[in-house]
């Protein structure tokens, strides 16, 4: 329970940090760190139990379903991360007092500290593989806002850091999916100790690297390190609290946690020791070449934190203690190097060591202070950093395996440590040593250095004390490798391998040291032909350029491009179809004649034509063409009605796409080479492969029984002979009641429309043509079409009620009527020389609206039998003539009234606002070819046009 | 006119004529019905009131008929026969049950978010062009501008389309679904095309998500007659019983190629209308030109009716044949969540980019569909409603943001540098809802892609699971890029003018924050109670235990 309250203690001082920045200032600090030591405290105040290895935990079902739990448990190891968050936390917020200035708002900092602060406190105590991740991430996500917080040349880095911590974060959620999954439960606890890790060993090996990738990635391990440095962009406090004592030590966190399974693995020892020496010695050379005091600090955290990781791959019981000893030596002298930084640079006003010089004299207090810190750093006693490097000395040497491979270890240790020797010394005398330039400094105030103080001064207490945290290393050794280890934890253990090895390192790291400018001269010579951060910013621009190749087709603005790839994926079905086989019913015999191969070949050369023509108006007559030979197909096939609509539809067609074309560019753009053959290529292929499916779907079936029934039942039930047209008047009659009712709302729509707007009433211009050209003149060119209709249009109309009239017993009905009349209304409206102010008159909406009543009426007159349109049919004697009639003719009329009504209504809309440009001298509207939009156009509104052109502009960046 | 019934009379008896009306619930559909009427009320508003009261009628009408289809959705969960999934009715033709209600409650939850932002209005101007008809920056349009005209029309067609939105996880035939998708699509063609400011723009989407959404809708239904030629039925139950038997009597058995390529050919419809590569082009064209609370609908109710339908066709039709489709959703899983991730980061107009992060959250949650498990489908549930809010309230955050006071929406991430400077609450709440994009613990948006990969990587699919990451981590790239330019950039000149959210906008980015955080500390209310419980120790998990009626 005390782990929760701990937990949100943290969170709810979180919350209240930006209030009490608004009443204290930059003294919020004191409060904070108050609430620090007392949480501090009371997660001590179980420790002699969780030192008898007896855990503190807490477990609440959090999201019972899918079984992850809000399960805290405080072992050795939390508790030794959980003292560092919480004792160098308060030694921060105590620094930040005095750190910040006065005036400007420091909210936003308290309060992201604070709640980092419950992050990684909650990422040390979570048992629950899904709680780690959370908190995980949210330390990344606290440490982005805390580098970019420090201003606008943070902003950078903060990205990368978020990027490269959080790409390594989601290492982890794989490894926690995985495990999740494998191991039934999400609890950590019980994983470490239950799950049979040996039964997959891929499964075990994928897990393990991407535990190690996301601890690489957090702890700035080769070649990831180079975030780490780059967020020295942030400011000190954070720097010295995130980044150096407790974030980073997140990823050393948790491979000491999955110890207890890897410790043995040969691919663990392998990666972790080799990175972890690689990173030591690199960093630590590259802190070696630094100026500047904080870039200084940064490379040898990341060297420090290569031994870690070096330590725990050694995995023996020694070693681990040893790292978690050298955990807690690092956070200490760090987190003081780093504040003692901060102080020097808001006295001196630089970290440059080139500038600085000689401040032992004006500053004796912090240079003794950064004198015991360095202490640490360069292991030499009696500082903890002198017994934790002991440790790490007799692991390597007693590493398990060949003894050679131990020696040559350890000496490549004793190497990094001789680099971290000559760069705790350089850090001391380029600050501090030297003749004194700046004589006016002066110490700052007690408050800014007493914790930076207290840090130092507990890392040489604890040096000589150091058999005091026998009891917590022995328990964390049992926590990391379920095996007791004694640490022999003292400041003199007697001559040994690794105190010789301790001389060695501070014999050679004194001549190095002597030896610092020609040193210094040959590590600046030295440069790496890439950094971290240009790798990592090349692939990142690498990666928006092939996003901005890969994105390229979906910016064109032509439909047909962006259809491409359903085209294709239907291409690539028919093959599949093909390949596989589709089982098919055998051909019913005599199904393909002669005939229909010509009328198909008529239809390849149709639409080659099509393909080939630059002209719009001969691509719609040729489209024309394929109509007609289609309904010349359903003809011969033996379906009149079919082919009856089928000629009416595309005359129709006809003749509105000639009032559309004149609205648009007599030719179509032509494209390039390219484009046309590719365009060309995969419509060849789409309609040969559309061909064949339908080819390989003719012709295999017999008569269904749906038509055996209204064959034989249609005459007997509605008096009537044409089943197609007793279909929609008898049979289903109410469909077709609903689709008439459809299409007089299209009538009413389309009328709406026109009436609403006159649109492009001036975007049509003749354009010149030579005098004398034979078309000209439009409205001489129509004399022909204009004389035959006035002849031809009463018979049209004659013929089409005619047809409404049989439909009931042969080929006609409404719909076929209608289309007939329709055609011969539009003949009239073409050939008119005012089409739009002749037809105002017509009657569109009235005879939509009319027809639908008619409908209804019929219908109605069916409820006499019980049953809306019902039909009543009978033989009625009339001038000694035997006429048969039915009342669903009645409805008949109705459908005929609204289709009329429709085409009439739609000629009206495509043709409105022709008679204007006929008006002048008639010149060239009808044939398309002359049409061209007016010079003036309507000025585009903002983000119109110009927007199209920016967008595209801008689209390299897309 | 074409009879449906396949060839040999032998095997097929002769047609059933109807006499009787068959029996339909309406109970059962009432939900539906209540948005339904309500959009024929409104066209009836829209002929005969008065044009001064319109807007508040319209308003009124539409909220309150989605609040009171969601409360008839919610009281059917308790209606529901507790030892089932759920019922069908008309004819076997609609399906409800418990994932038809979470989707529907979820759909009329969004859709009554999106409404508040569609009515949004500052000083008489709403998202919606002053007149659709007239010609961009002409006399014509201007002087509607001065007139104050304004396209009441809107609201029946939201209605409308969130009926289709209903019905389309809801249909258990495919006849019923095609009609479904074309009552969901056709009003939002039109939608699309109304936005007030660069009309060229949103007219363009709207003819080309019109011509490819036909083009698409063609293939669905080339694909149900394929499907239908192998099983004898349109029937999601009966296809998932003749894919057991082997195919329908015919072909006896040999007609497995007819089955996959109309598999696909559905698929293709579907995977258009959820955005998955490569069928995903339509979707930077249109969000960005649609207006952008029609925008936020889309993303939100529109991407969760999909994928309802989505769900039920491949777990409950095809159900039987996983084996057969995994490998194709495998691949459009994949390369929606790399491709759109990696597109995405290219982006510098907002409302491409969240329509590039879009796609990849389908990707995500295709990773549930192929898993094709009980688990899978809780997390793609939950994932959508997630997802749904979040996404809604960056639109919404969107509408506030201007290039210049009165002037169009920033679309440029350039002009949103220095956000955080100046509304730093704005900015906190896109942050939010990004971060949530990405994945983030303590948003919904990590909760849904935990539930989601866990079901995949249960399902044996653990290397799309590692793609899923690996992409993850690209999105969270560009995610992470707008909240460094907005907190931590020099604002470009004077900085992007925010107008002040009105109530319904602010209300509406409250609900998205509330709802991101909500579900992503506390989700287990949501997760338990709505969801069907994943975890089914008793019994043994059947292939008819998919969590749909049938």
């Amino acid at each position: 329970m005390v782990l929760v309250l701990v937990l949100g203690a943290l969170v709810v001082s979180a919350a209240a940090a930006p209030l009490f920045e608004r009443f204290l200032g930059r003294n919020a600090g004191w409060p904070l760190a108050v609430i620090f030591l007392v949480l501090g405290s009371a997660i001590a105040w179980p420790a002699p139990r969780v030192l008898a290895n007896q855990p503190v935990a807490f477990t609440w079902p959090w999201l019972p379903s899918i079984d992850v739990a809000f399960a805290l448990r405080l072992d050795g190891l939390s508790l030794l991360f959980a003292l560092l968050i919480l004792g160098v936390g308060a030694l921060i917020m105590a620094y930040c007092t005095r750190y910040f200035g006065h005036g400007a708002r420091h909210g936003t900092v308290y309060l992201l500290l604070t709640l980092f602060a419950a992050s990684m406190l909650g990422l040390v105590l979570a048992d629950d593989l899904v709680l780690l991740f959370v908190f995980w991430e949210l330390t990344s996500v606290c440490s982005f806002f805390l580098i970019g917080n420090a201003g606008l040349a943070a902003a950078q880095p903060a990205k990368r850091a978020l990027l490269v911590t959080a790409m390594g974060g989601l290492g982890l959620l794989g490894a926690v999916l995985l495990l999740a999954v494998a191991a039934g439960t999400t609890r950590l606890s019980v994983i470490l100790r239950e799950f049979d890790w040996a039964a997959d060993p891929a499964f075990t090996t994928v897990v393990l690297l991407l535990l190690v990738f996301a601890a690489f990635t957090k702890s700035a391990q080769i070649p990831f390190h180079f975030w780490l440095p780059d967020a020295m962009a942030a400011s000190t406090p954070v720097s010295a609290y995130l980044h150096a004592a407790t974030m980073v030590k997140a990823g050393i966190y948790l491979l000491m946690r999955f110890s207890p399974e890897f410790a043995e693995g040969a691919l663990w020892t392998a990666l972790l020791v080799g990175t972890g020496l690689a990173t030591a010695v690199v960093g630590a050379l590259l802190a070696l070449k630094q100026h500047d005091l904080k870039a200084l600090l940064a490379y040898s955290t990341v060297s420090q934190l290569g031994f870690l990781t070096a330590l725990v791959g050694i995995g023996t019981p020694e070693a681990l203690g040893a790292a978690a000893l050298h955990t807690l030596a690092h956070a200490l002298f760090k987190a003081t190097l780093f504040m003692l930084v901060g102080i020097i640079d808001r006295e001196a006003g630089s970290r440059d060591v080139r500038r600085l010089d000689g401040l032992w004299r004006v500053m004796p207090v912090t240079a003794t202070l950064t004198g015991l810190a360095a202490m640490s750093l360069a292991g030499i006693p009696p500082a903890l950093g002198f017994v934790s490097k002991e440790k790490i000395y007799a692991a390597f040497v007693d590493f398990p395996g060949p003894e050679w491979l131990g020696w040559l270890l350890g000496a490549v240790a004793v190497f990094a440590a001789v680099l971290t020797f000559a760069y705790g010394f350089r850090l001391l005398h380029g600050a501090f040593g030297g003749t004194t330039v700046q004589r006016r400094l002066v110490e700052p105030s007690w408050p800014f250095r007493t914790p930076a103080a207290v840090a130092a001064v507990l890392g040489i207490v604890l040096g000589i004390a150091v058999s005091t945290l026998s009891l917590l290393v022995e328990q964390i050794i049992l926590d990391t490798r379920f095996m007791s280890g004694d640490p022999h934890l003292e400041l003199w253990p007697g001559f040994s391998a690794e105190l010789a090895m301790s001389a060695l390192t501070v014999v050679l790291g004194l001549l190095l040291f002597r030896a610092r400018a020609p040193v210094d001269r040959w590590l600046q010579r030295r440069r790496l032909p890439f950094s971290g951060v240009s790798v990592f910013e090349r692939c990142y621009s690498a990666v928006i350029r092939f996003g901005g190749w890969v994105g390229a087709p979906t910016r064109s603005l032509a439909p047909s491009v962006q259809m491409l790839p359903i085209v294709l994926v239907l291409l690539a079905l028919a093959a599949v179809g093909l390949w596989w086989g589709v089982p098919l019913a055998p051909r019913a015999p005599g199904t393909t004649r002669i005939e229909d191969w010509l009328i198909v070949a008529v239809l390849a050369a149709a639409v080659a034509a099509i393909a080939a023509t630059r002209f719009r108006i001969a691509a719609v007559c040729l489209l024309g063409v394929i109509g007609f030979v289609v309904a010349m197909w359903f003809l011969m096939l033996g379906a009149p009605d079919l082919a009856l609509t089928q000629l009416l539809i595309e005359f129709l067609t006809v003749a509105v796409a000639v009032l559309a074309l004149s609205r648009l560019p007599a030719l179509f753009q032509p494209g390039g080479r390219l484009r046309t053959g590719a365009s060309a290529a995969i419509a060849l292929l789409a309609g040969a492969g559309a061909t064949v499916v339908a080819f390989a779907f003719t012709g295999r079936r017999g008569p269904s029984a749906v038509r055996d029934y209204y064959l034989s039942e249609s005459e007997e039930a509605t008096g009537g002979t044409n089943v197609v047209n007793t279909i929609l008047v008898d049979f289903r009659a109410l469909d077709t009641l609903g689709e008439i009712t459809v299409l007089a709302a299209v009538a009413i729509g389309v009328a709406a429309f026109v009436e609403s707007t006159p649109l492009l009433r001036s975007a049509l211009q003749r354009e010149l043509l030579p005098r004398g050209s034979p078309i000209e003149n439009a409205a001489d060119n129509a004399v022909v079409i204009r004389v035959f209709g006035r002849l031809l249009v009463p018979v049209i109309i004659a013929f089409s009620l005619y047809l409404l009239l049989r439909g009931h017993n042969a080929p006609g009905g409404g719909f076929i009527a209608a289309l007939v009349g329709g055609a011969g209304l539009a003949m009239v409206y073409i050939a008119s020389l005012a089409p739009d102010r002749r037809s105002a008159a017509w009657p569109s909406v009235g005879l939509a609206g009319a027809g639908l009543a008619i409908a209804v009426a019929a219908g109605l007159i069916g409820l006499a039998d019980g049953s809306f349109l019902r039909p009543f049919h009978g033989e009625l004697e009339l001038l000694g003539a035997t006429v048969k009639g039915t009342t669903s003719l009645i409805f008949d009329v109705g459908v005929y009234l609204i289709v009329i009504g429709v085409i009439v209504s739609a000629l009206r809309r495509m043709g409105s606002g022709l008679s204007g440009a006929l008006a002048h001298g008639g010149e060239g509207v009808l044939d398309g070819l002359v049409i061209r939009r007016s010079k003036a156009r309507p000025r585009a509104p903002e983000g119109g046009k110009a927007g199209h052109a920016e967008r595209y502009r801008n689209g390299g960046g897309e | 006119m074409i009879p449906l019934t396949d060839s040999a009379p032998a095997v097929l008896a002769s047609p059933v004529i109807t006499e009787q009306p068959p029996a339909i619930d309406y109970g059962l559909l009432s939900p539906m019905l209540v948005v339904f009427a309500a959009g024929v009320i409104a066209v009836l508003i829209e002929a005969f009131a008065p044009k001064a009261q319109r807007r508040s009628l319209q308003l009124g009408l539409a909220l309150a008929s989605v609040l009171g289809a969601f409360v008839l959705t919610v009281l059917q969960v308790g209606a529901l026969p507790a030892d089932e999934a759920g019922v069908t009715t008309a004819l076997g033709s609609v399906a409800i049950d418990r994932p038809t209600l979470f989707l529907q409650g979820t759909i009329l939850v969004l859709a009554f978010i999106s409404l508040l932002l569609i009515a949004e209005q500052r000083s008489g101007e709403s998202a919606f062009a002053a007149q659709a008809a007239t010609v961009p920056g002409s006399e014509e349009e201007r002087s509607h501008v001065l007139a104050g005209s304004q396209h009441t029309e809107v609201y029946p067609l939201v209605l409308f389309a969130v009926l289709g939105m209903q019905l389309f996880p809801a249909s258990n035939d495919f006849l019923t679904m095609f009609i479904a998708l074309e009552v969901m699509s056709l009003p939002l063609y039109l939608l699309c095309g109304l936005a007030r400011r660069r009309r060229l723009f949103s007219q363009e989407a709207a003819v080309k998500y019109f011509l490819l959404g036909a083009f698409s809708s063609a293939f669905f239904l080339f694909g149900i007659a394929l499907v239908y030629g192998y099983a004898g039925s349109v029937n999601f139950a009966d296809i998932n019983e003749a894919i057991g038997e082997g195919g329908s009597p015919l072909f006896a058995g040999t007609a497995e190629p007819l089955l996959l390529v109309g598999i696909a050919m559905i698929g293709v419809g579907l995977l258009f209308k959820i955005g998955a590569v490569p069928f995903h082009n339509w979707k930077p064209d249109v969000y960005q030109g649609a207006p952008t609370p029609i925008t936020a609908l889309m993303a939100s109710a529109v991407l969760v009716a999909a994928f309802g339908a989505l769900l039920r066709v491949f777990l409950m039709a095809f159900g039987a044949s996983v084996e057969q489709w995994r490998p194709m959703l495998w691949v459009v899983a994949i390369l929606t969540m790399v491709l759109a991730a990696v597109i995405a980061v290219t982006q510098r107009d907002i409302k491409r980019l969240l329509a590039y992060s879009s796609v990849v959250h389908a990707g995500f949650v295709l990773t549930a569909v192929i898993a094709a498990s009980p688990e899978g489908l809780a997390g793609a549930m939950f994932y959508l409603a997630a997802y749904g809010f979040t996404t809604i309230g960056a639109f919404a955050v969107i509408t506030l943001v201007r290039t210049h006071e009165n002037g169009p929406e920033a679309a440029d991430l350039a002009q949103w540098a220095g956000l955080g400077r100046t509304s730093p609450l704005l900015a906190g709440s896109l942050a939010l809802f990004l971060l949530a994009f990405a994945g983030i613990p303590l948003t919904s948006g990590f909760i849904g892609k935990f539930a989601v990969f866990q079901a995949a990587v249960a399902a044996g699919a653990t290397p799309l699971v590692v793609v899923g990451v690996l992409s993850s981590a690209v999105t969270a790239f560009f995610y992470v890029r707008i909240i460094v330019l907005m907190f931590f950039s020099e604002p470009e000149g004077s900085g992007p003018a925010v107008i002040r959210a009105g109530a319904l906008t602010g209300s509406v980015i409250g609900i998205g924050v509330a709802a991101t955080l909500l579900l992503g500390v506390y989700p287990t209310p949501v997760l338990d109670t709505m969801l069907p419980q994943p975890v089914g120790e008793e019994a043994e998990p059947t292939a008819a235990d998919d969590g749909f009626t049938r």
